[in-house]
């Protein structure tokens, strides 16, 4: 691997979502205290410009107040990033690979090359809707599906699904 | 949990790959998104999105 970092890179509205509110939820979902076991395996914060790396460092400062601990024992690394090189297709959209692949499937046959696939907007919520957990807005959800167009046997089998995880 | 919920409704793409320190300029060919078939793709393609990138251990 070189170099190399295994990272995820997040295309984002800013004006819905900043990165400061990013960055805070990226410190609370990791131990930043814990020595990073190799540079493919690392926790990083991967800046692209000036303005992300002073936010990038004061949310650092800011976690290791709210944890009670120096800066200096805070392993997570603020780095730049010149490269962005996009992983093997089987690493994409993991959770609707693993639990629903009439959903992958479908999504696979619209975007054969694995870069569209990737860049996918109604992939990447399909993603984060349907795994990790259940406790999701689902209301939400049943909003957005209609929007997706998705084909209608799909479209309704997913409806029922969050009806029933709304209940 | 808010977190959570905020984040699935603003994240416009994720992808997963390998971030280098060196190499040739960044990232994702300008800003461009290459999925544009289905119509809520072609719709948060034309949004001005920013990009973050975390290295996730």
């Amino acid at each position: 691997m070189g170099d190399h970092t295994e990272a995820v890179s997040i295309d984002y509205d800013p004006k819905v979502i900043s990165y400061k509110q990013l960055l805070d939820h990226f410190w609370s979902a990791h131990r930043c205290d814990l020595n990073n076991s190799s540079r493919q395996y690392m926790s990083a914060v991967f800046y692209q410009n000036e303005e992300q790396k002073k936010l990038a460092l004061e949310s650092m400062a800011l976690r290791a107040k709210v944890l009670g601990i120096s800066i200096n024992e805070i392993k997570t690394e603020i780095l730049p990033v010149k490269q962005f090189t996009y992983a093997e297709n089987y690493h994409q959209k993991y959770y609707l690979s693993r639990n629903y692949s009439e959903v992958r499937d479908f999504l696979s046959k619209t975007y054969p090359d694995g870069k569209s696939l990737a860049d996918s907007t109604v992939a990447t919520r399909l993603n984060a809707y349907l795994g990790s957990g259940m406790k999701k807005n689902w209301k939400q959800f049943l909003d957005e599906l209609p929007h997706y167009g998705l084909p209608e046997n799909l479209e309704k089998k997913l409806e029922r699904l969050a009806r029933r995880y709304a209940k | 949990m808010k977190a959570t919920l905020l984040t699935i409704t603003a994240l416009i793409t994720v992808m997963i790959g390998y971030t280098a320190l060196n190499g040739e300029n960044l990232v994702k060919e300008n800003g461009k998104v290459a999925a544009k078939k289905l119509p809520f793709d072609q719709k948060t393609a034309q949004l001005d999105y920013e990009t973050a990138t975390f290295g996730i251990g």
